[in-house]
């Protein structure tokens, strides 16, 4: 039986379908048989961050009004071994799905695959309700920005009034510059004010950028520090116990210069 | 050369000490939003605690109005980390009224009165009528004490002491003559009042926390 991790965030913009395209990716390079599940109807993105947008046939909501199978559905990314996407549905809005619906779908998929990961749309209304409604897991995402700290305070409440226990917690697009200059929220300060357990920080990056324009995961490029991240963080999804790497805190000749003269 | 980079490293460091503000002005706005937010609680509600609370303290001492500070925040464990939610209350005192210091058995009075008016159902538009009986009260003792001022100032003016602790002195002093000295007197006792605070927290803190466990069960 596979796991379905719900990846949300409650404000929009903060990189939930970056961190599920990826983390994604970075499962199946991991040898894990994933699909991704994009339940953002009608605003669906998930498809051209993974570069698959040309080979959607049927979507989510085909599947579920069972106009076709959901093997049908299911795009299968030839750059890895093991990654498919079940695209939403573009002209359609969130009420095309509902909550018993979405746990059909993800018990089905459970069946075949190892990790099931639910991109979720923002808000929280009924598109919320939906990706929620069949996973077992969730990983909150949120910068290190005021709205989006507040927002995901409030997704891990509703999170943790329905039945998913122990959301996990990704900060992102983190610059470490800024923390060091006092300017931006330090992921200490972030995790003592949400207390849920930090599952990865991902840094601010410009790979991000240049690799979704070509469609491809970040973590295909191997300098990327973002990258990086999402392979450590594939890492502690799948369990292991490995401490979260904070960027800026590396111990480097400059780290030391800097802290001498004052600037942590 | 060197000069110049010893001068860049001067300029990163004044950055770090001007800007560490935006990083702490959010955190001190995610704390107070967060546990309004878990605790449903509308935005007025601390502005009608706070109105309550100096209707209270008003019977009792003159305060300055416009510099009272009554927010919700986390209490600072002794490692810096931050602890349980607090009601944190700085109230400058400008003086202590003349009846409460006079006698006892008009202390008892005001007590008594102190509890009838906590025992009335709190509705703004009461609040409002008491405010202004409030001030109607204010405007007269005010006078009175101006008057002993005055008094007291002949017969006290020579022998004045800059900081002192109690609160009927800093009254003697003329409000225009010595402003510099009265600040720092009230500075000193913002702080004594702040220790007064953080001693009489606990009780409250506890109910706040109560408080929030109730609504988060909810």
């Amino acid at each position: 039986m596979g796991e379905v991790i719900v990846i949300t965030s409650g404000k929009g913009g903060v990189g939930k379908t970056t961190t599920t395209a990826n983390l994604g990716a970075a499962l199946a390079m991991q040898g894990k048989k994933v699909a991704l599940v994009d339940t953002d109807i009608g605003l669906r993105n998930l498809d051209v961050v993974m570069g698959l947008e040309n080979r959607i046939v049927y979507d989510i909501v085909d599947v579920v009004e069972e106009k076709c199978k959901l093997r049908q559905a299911l795009i299968k990314d030839k750059r890895f071994t093991e990654l498919f996407l079940l695209p939403a549905a573009q002209t359609r809005d969130k009420s095309a799905v509902n909550e018993k619906q979405m746990i059909e779908l993800t018990n089905k998929l459970k069946e075949e695959f190892d990790y099931i990961l639910i991109d979720c749309p923002a808000g929280i209304e009924q598109g919320f309700k939906n990706a929620i409604a069949g996973a077992n897991r969730a990983i909150v995402v949120t910068t290190a920005e005021i709205s989006a700290i507040r927002d995901a305070d409030r997704i891990i409440g509703l999170l943790e009034s329905s039945e998913i226990k122990n959301p996990e917690l990704i900060v992102n697009r983190l610059k470490p510059n800024m923390v060091r200059r006092g300017e931006m929220m330090d992921v200490d300060d972030i995790v003592d004010l949400l207390s849920i357990e930090l599952v990865g920080v991902v840094p601010d990056d410009e790979y991000v950028v240049t690799q979704t324009n070509k469609g491809e995961p970040v973590v295909s490029n191997h300098k990327a520090p973002s990258g990086k991240a999402y392979l450590e963080i594939a890492r502690r999804v799948l369990g292991e116990n490995i401490e979260v790497t904070v960027p800026g805190r590396e111990k480097g000749f400059f780290a030391k210069l800097k802290r001498l003269f004052g600037i942590k | 050369m060197f000069e110049s980079i010893i001068n860049f490293f001067k300029k990163i460091g004044k950055q770090d000490k001007e800007q560490v503000k935006s990083k702490d002005a959010a955190k001190e706005r995610l704390h107070l939003v967060l546990m309004q937010d878990r605790a449903n609680v509308s935005a007025d509600f601390l502005d009608l605690m706070k109105q309550e609370i100096i209707e209270v303290i008003k019977k009792y001492i003159d305060v300055d109005e416009n510099a009272i500070d009554v927010r919700l925040t986390n209490k600072e464990n002794e490692d810096g980390t931050k602890g349980a939610p607090a009601l944190y209350a700085n109230i400058p005192i400008v003086s202590i009224k003349e009846e409460v210091k006079t006698g006892m058995a008009r202390q008892k009075d005001t007590l008594k009165e102190n509890t009838k008016t906590s025992e009335k159902v709190v509705d703004k538009e009461e609040i409002a009528e008491k405010k202004d009986e409030q001030s109607i009260k204010e405007e007269t003792k005010q006078t009175e004490s101006k008057k002993q001022e005055a008094e007291e100032n002949k017969e006290e003016a020579s022998n004045e002491e800059p900081k002192n602790k109690e609160i009927k002195k800093e009254e003697i002093k003329d409000h225009k003559q010595q402003k510099n000295k009265k600040e720092e007197v009230k500075k000193h006792k913002e702080n004594q009042q702040l220790k007064q605070e953080d001693a009489n927290k606990d009780k409250p803190e506890e109910k706040e926390k109560a408080k929030k466990e109730d609504t988060t069960k909810k």
